[in-house]
């Protein structure tokens, strides 16, 4: 080991150590047992890590949080069953573009009979809408979205379960306050009211960067396509803190409980500054703020 | 055993049959040893690699193990006649779809967004007939001394004009008087009646929420209001001959 450490009174390399490393690797390159015997103590443990928190554990994963009732116990009382034909396919491809479309309108009824204001997640047409009693008062265009593999990964199935009723929020995090409120003491008299300022409060230009967390493990986040500004950077890491906290998990609970059921479902929106502000004002606080989604469609 | 040095320092044994240099045992011994701590650091750090982006990975493992094969629904599909089904399913559609377009206005209506502090009248059809700016509630919570306090935020969801006035007069409630200092006056005392303030046209909303026009025009586009919306004169006009009573009016 002392010849590959040794310096000169310079602290540069001396020509023995870089002799000593060029052997080194002529040495190895060698060997192929030696090079066998890297590979197999660098990928064991990785490759352990990987087969018991990420394969074994994916492949028993369900990945939707609730699952369809099984239709073998219908199947029982059939006499014969009967199985889809390559020749049906597109008919009942079609048949389950239509119950989702009915599912989606169900639910959009549904809301549309509250009085609440509520959101409309349309991935076909890239788009969420803020509606009210059936009308879309606002159209936002998503200039571009990521989507959990789970939604392409649930059985039709499952995802029709998991989409059958409104999400409800249960919690959110964000950049900007749900409301700008601004406390004013009453004044005493004319002179202390005269002494108030009167101009009014400047547009808000605060970035917009929130997180809704709804029931049925789903998880949107929204930000905006306009780039943030630098004196923005404090309020942006504590906000990415606290978003972290929402998938973050411990080394044990990473190992020990590799894929929980409760995995958060993550769906990530980006829209422009102004359509993400006036979702996040418009949409009612927790349990009466509610989200459909209309999933891509099912030939796709 | 006698020895010679190479150029690198190596030894070598004289008698050696064949003259090749041979690494010494303790050069081969620190290899194998920085090998292994190699291996072990590699090691480490793929693993940490892996459960750093865990939550990735196993998504990326679902699709090798999931994929959405429809075959569990087609033979659900299968099980039932597929035709029958197809022509109830798109039955079902339209008649959701019509209850839906029924809760849709039927006439002239009008969309206001509070965030933005504009608006939008739209035609029976939901074309756009005119959009422009407004003020709507500033979200100021006024405390007054007597354990009274008001919120001025305009209401949210869907609303109807429930009454059209022109030059309307404006009653000014108990905080108008406590936000300006000022003692607040009997209900009916003459000081509470103000002329134009409101502008040519107001359009009630009940609790007391109106559209109507404004003095400050220079605000239109800002929250400064105590929770009534109000409209430039143009728009003004405009919005309050388009829009009958029992129009809808959407504020978001």
């Amino acid at each position: 080991m002392n010849s590959f450490s040794q310096k000169d009174s310079n602290g540069q390399h001396t020509d023995k150590q870089q002799n000593a490393i060029l052997w080194f690797f002529s040495w190895f390159i060698r060997r192929p047992g030696m090079q066998l015997l890297f590979l197999i103590i660098a990928i064991t443990l990785p490759a352990i890590i990987i087969a018991l928190t990420v394969l074994i554990p994916a492949a028993a994963f369900s990945p939707m949080p609730v699952k369809a009732e099984s239709n073998d116990k219908a199947d029982s009382t059939l006499t014969k069953k009967v199985e889809a034909t390559a020749d049906q396919h597109p008919l009942y491809l079609n048949i389950l573009n239509k119950e989702q479309k009915l599912s989606f309108f169900q639910n959009r009824l549904e809301l549309a009979r509250q009085d609440s204001i509520y959101l409309v997640l349309n991935l076909q047409d890239s788009v969420l809408d803020i509606e009210i009693k059936g009308l879309p008062v606002q159209r936002c265009k998503i200039q571009s979205y990521n989507a959990s593999s789970r939604l392409k990964a649930a059985q039709h199935e499952d995802l029709q379960k998991w989409l059958e009723t409104p999400f409800t929020l249960q919690g959110e995090i964000s950049t900007i306050p749900k409301v700008p409120v601004l406390l004013v003491d009453a004044p005493k008299d004319t002179t202390e009211a005269a002494k108030l300022p009167k101009k009014p409060m400047e547009p808000e230009k605060t970035a917009v960067f929130f997180t809704l967390l709804f029931d049925k493990n789903l998880v949107i986040e929204i930000e905006q396509t306009e780039t943030i500004l630098p004196e923005e950077e404090g309020l942006m890491l504590n906000y990415q803190h606290r978003f972290d906290s929402i998938f973050s998990r411990t080394l044990m609970q990473k190992i020990t409980q590799p894929m929980p059921q409760q995995l958060p479902i993550h769906i990530k929106l980006r829209m422009n500054e102004g359509d993400a502000r006036a979702i996040y004002r418009s949409i009612p606080h927790s349990k009466y703020a509610k989200l459909i989604i209309n999933p891509l469609d099912e030939s796709m | 055993m006698n020895q010679l040095r190479n150029t690198s320092g190596q030894s070598e044994s004289v008698n050696s049959p064949i003259k090749k240099p041979k690494p010494n045992a303790k050069r081969v011994r620190n290899a194998r040893f920085i090998i292994l701590i190699f291996g072990l650091l590699t090691s480490i750090m793929l693993s940490a690699f892996v459960i750093k982006n865990q939550l990735i990975l196993q998504e990326k493992a679902l699709l090798i193990f999931h994929s959405n094969d429809h075959a569990k629904s087609f033979d659900r599909i299968a099980s039932r006649s597929p035709k029958k089904y197809d022509v109830s399913l798109s039955k079902d559609i339209d008649n959701t779809d019509k209850a839906l377009k029924a809760f849709l206005p039927k006439q002239t209506y009008i969309v206001i967004n509070t965030t933005g502090n504009n608006f939008k009248l739209f035609d029976a059809n939901g074309k756009a007939l005119r959009e422009g700016l407004v003020s709507t509630g500033s979200f100021t919570i006024l405390k007054a001394g007597d354990n009274r306090q008001w919120m001025f935020k305009t209401p949210r969801g869907q609303l109807k004009i429930l009454r059209k006035t022109k030059d309307p007069v404006w009653k000014r409630p108990d905080w108008a008087f406590i936000e300006e200092g000022l003692k607040v006056p009997s209900a009916n005392h003459p000081s509470r009646f103000e002329y134009g303030t409101l502008g040519d046209y107001s359009m009630s909303l009940g609790d007391g929420y109106m559209i109507h026009g404004t003095l400050y025009k220079r605000f239109l586009g800002l929250p400064v209001t105590h929770g009534c919306i109000r409209m430039g004169d143009e728009d003004l006009e405009d919005v309050f001959n388009t829009l009958k009573i029992g129009s809808k009016v959407y504020i978001y």
